[in-house]
């Protein structure tokens, strides 16, 4: 006892030292490869962005003329960008329309079962599972005016048919209508949500005399109401990058109907070959996206002050 | 050890649905119960649908892929059966019997196809006959036909000479037994159809063979039904030859571990200095440098980066794609909230017997956090998996195509478009069965990942 207090208490100040630095090196060590990833390939590119929307980027001979703000006088006034903008916010709209609350009402429904459950659930999952472009190219073909089922059915029902994806009028609809089969990631977050409502609370309701769709209705919707919303925020958010599923889909067309900002993006800079303005788009919706991110974070943390 | 510790998101317990269920129910909760089940069973039916749909079209003739109204269950394509006499015809200048047989059956089984092109149409036999005794059979599957079919045979580009010509190239592949001494068996040739007369009308009139046609027959022939399957592994050899579909799976696959592997590695390791070896003055810093990128979106850098893996030299490289992919915030936000939970004690202890920061890393953090790493590398799995547009955009020679730039190009092609469309969802279903079979066996962490990864900012 008396020796190894006698050895602590002469190695401690040594090993303090000793363990900073033994505790430092490997820091660094451990530290360096995604400090110089994240470095490299997102604080780079981002202040490269930045920069790029401020000239008349010349791809050949970086940087070109510097314009300062006009990219940005150029975007905004841009009769493009306002119909990309709107069109993003349309497809967002039909959405919510279509999509949003299509979960919601399932995993409500679907935790009321008892017996199968597992299986459900795995099922509505499942085409999560399915590469979305696979998924896409079935609807692509659900689509199809000649030999798709969606016209088959119209037929059968004695309806006119439509052109659907290339139809200007419809296709943002069209695009969105198959958010109504629902499933997917959004049924596990609710259920999950569902199920930490604490089991007194059903108990408790259950000898006040509530019945099932009472329950449903006055105790499960309002606890799962916070997660609700934040996926509403997300989703706004995130509408504003819309992307690929448009792109495999329609390409943004016919014409422009379908294009989304970040479409935009790609075509000023991929195929105009105009990288300052594509980078001044660009950073309009970083700072749209920066917005609605910060707006969303402040509003959390009123919640749980 | 809870992962609700972790500093997750609340909400992720996979665990069965608690609930009174040792309550008796009223007569309303039961009646509410069952419509939840009726409603519940319709939605997951349509919810499924589309994979249906899929599955079942890939087992169509691309003839049945584009008609109107579509069936909902798979036909079986025909064979059907060309029988040409030679017995007694008087053969022109130049031209031995064998010679004849081997123009005639080629016109035949390449042309046929074409000239009726709304046919569905499994495989296309032709045989030659002399003297009553079968001498010469050929037998076309039609995947083999299928991406020309309709495209340039109907273009007129090739007319029957041509087609003597380009016999031995390999585009047009004629393969066929022939024995004029003895003789070949006679397989069943089947019956008459609405389609027999019409391809017997081609003869004479369309297409001049040296025999003369005797019977024109059809039957059944079912391992037809796999034609998109079999049409979509061999398509890429168009493109790249030699290749085939497990190409681009491959490459596909490549992209995928790579991405896995390094996001164990630099984000694993990143957020264990994080969680344990900094001070937490440092910490703090150095997780807001990481973690404020997720509030930066793809797009904001998607110039930049571009020009960045051309600078790099890795455009049209797989690394192009790997290499972008290495920062990932939210792992390491996954990672430290995991640490951050592991009991401090373990790590005080193994320092205190020497270990160094690196054997604690892997002999003891790793075995103790199977389960991040587990739905970490599932996210990844599926994220890099199935990702599209940052291939699309780097990679642009069909040998270093994902398998999702493949489905999409051969999406994309206007024209006969029901042999695409075979062909693609064909390819889309062998590129699913991975993805569905990990999930199927790790069902349980994905949507413990999915649940986490669904609520991150």
């Amino acid at each position: 006892m008396a020796v190894y207090e006698s050895m602590s208490t002469r190695t401690k100040p040594r090993s303090r030292t000793l363990e900073r630095i033994g505790r430092t090196i490997p820091g660094i060590l451990f530290l360096t490869p995604a400090v110089v990833a994240f470095l490299l390939l997102r604080y780079y590119p981002l202040i490269r962005g930045l920069l790029m929307s401020l000239y008349r980027w010349d791809v050949a001979n970086p940087p070109g003329t510097y314009v300062g703000v006009q990219n940005f006088v150029l975007t905004i006034r841009s009769e493009v960008f306002r119909i990309l903008l709107i069109n993003t916010f349309a497809l967002y709209a039909f959405g919510l329309l279509c999509g949003f609350w299509v979960p919601i009402v399932q995993s409500l429904l679907l935790s009321e079962l008892r017996l199968g459950h597992y299986v459900y659930r795995f099922l509505y999952v499942l085409p999560v599972a399915v590469p979305g472009i696979a998924s896409l190219m079935v609807w692509k073909y659900i689509w199809h005016p000649q030999a798709g089922l969606a016209n088959a059915v119209m037929q059968g029902l004695g309806l006119p048919t439509q052109l659907w994806l290339s139809d200007p009028q419809l296709v943002k609809l069209t695009l969105r209508l198959p958010g109504l089969l629902g499933g997917g990631m959004g049924i596990l977050i609710y259920l999950a949500a569902i199920q930490n409502i604490s089991v007194e609370t059903i108990e408790a309701a259950i000898m006040d005399g509530a019945s099932a769709p009472q329950r449903a209705w006055y105790i499960v919707l309002p606890s799962i109401l916070p997660i609700v919303g934040i996926l509403f925020v997300l989703s706004l958010t995130g509408s504003l990058l819309t992307f690929d599923d448009v792109w495999i889909m329609t390409a943004g067309g016919p014409g422009y109907a379908s294009t989304t900002l970040v479409m935009g993006v790609y075509q000023r800079a991929f195929v105009q070959n105009q990288f300052g303005i594509g980078s001044a788009w660009a950073v309009v919706i970083l700072v749209m996206t920066l917005i609605l991110t910060l707006g969303r974070l402040y509003t959390m943390r009123e919640e749980r002050m | 050890m809870d992962r609700t510790d972790a500093g997750l998101p609340q909400g992720e317990s996979i665990t069965g649905l608690r609930g009174p269920s040792t309550i008796e129910l009223s007569w309303q909760d039961k009646t509410y119960r069952t419509v939840c089940y009726i409603l519940s069973t319709l939605w997951v039916a349509f919810t499924m649908f589309p994979l249906f749909w899929l599955l079942t079209s890939t087992f169509k003739d691309p003839v049945d892929i584009m008609k109107m109204p579509p069936d909902f269950v798979p036909q079986v394509p025909l064979v059907y059966t060309v029988q040409l006499d030679y017995t007694g015809v008087s053969l022109p200048e130049g031209l031995t019997i064998e010679q004849a047989i081997r123009e005639d059956m080629a016109i035949a089984t390449w042309r046929v196809p074409d000239w009726l092109a709304n046919i569905r149409l499994g495989a296309i036999r032709a045989e030659a006959y002399l003297d009553g005794r079968k001498v010469a059979e050929t037998f076309l599957p039609s995947h083999q036909f299928g991406w020309y079919r309709g495209r340039i045979w109907a273009s007129q580009r090739l007319s029957d000479s041509l087609v003597r010509r380009e016999l031995d190239t390999a585009l047009f592949p004629i393969e066929f037994d022939m024995d004029l001494e003895g003789g070949l068996t006679r397989a069943n040739a089947g019956e008459a159809n609405e389609f027999t007369a019409q391809v017997a009308e081609l003869f004479g009139t369309q297409l001049m063979t040296t025999g003369n046609p005797v019977a024109v027959s059809a039957r059944r022939y079912w391992p037809a039904l796999i034609n998109n399957f079999i049409g979509a592994w061999r398509a890429p050899a168009r493109l790249a030859p030699g290749m085939t579909f497990a190409g681009y799976l491959s490459n596909s696959l490549k992209i995928t571990l790579s991405d896995i592997l390094l996001q164990w590695l630099v984000s694993g390791m990143a957020a264990y200095a994080l969680s344990r070896i900094l001070t937490p003055r440092f910490s703090r810093i150095w997780t807001i440098f990481f973690l404020i990128t997720m509030m930066v979106p793809g797009v904001a850098t998607l110039i930049p980066m571009y020009e960045l893996v051309g600078k790099l030299g890795l455009h049209d490289k797989l690394l192009g794609v790997i290499i972008p992919a290495i920062p990932g915030a939210f792992t390491i936000y996954l990672f430290k909230g995991f640490f951050d939970a592991l009991p401090g004690d373990i790590f005080d202890s193994a320092r205190i017997d020497g270990a160094s920061e690196f054997s604690i890393f892997f002999r003891l953090v790793l075995p103790m956090s199977k389960n991040v790493f587990t739905v970490i590398g599932l996210l990844t799995f599926l994220s890099s998996w199935n990702n599209f547009f940052w291939p699309y955009l780097v990679l642009r020679s069909p040998r270093v195509w994902t398998f999702t730039i493949a489905i999409y190009m051969a999406m994309g092609g206007s024209g006969a478009a029901g042999t695409q469309y075979g062909n693609a969802m064909a390819s889309a279903v062998m590129a699913s069965l991975p993805t569905v079979l990990v999930f199927a066996l790790f069902s349980r962490s994905i949507q413990q990942g999915m649940v986490w990864s669904g609520l991150k900012g």
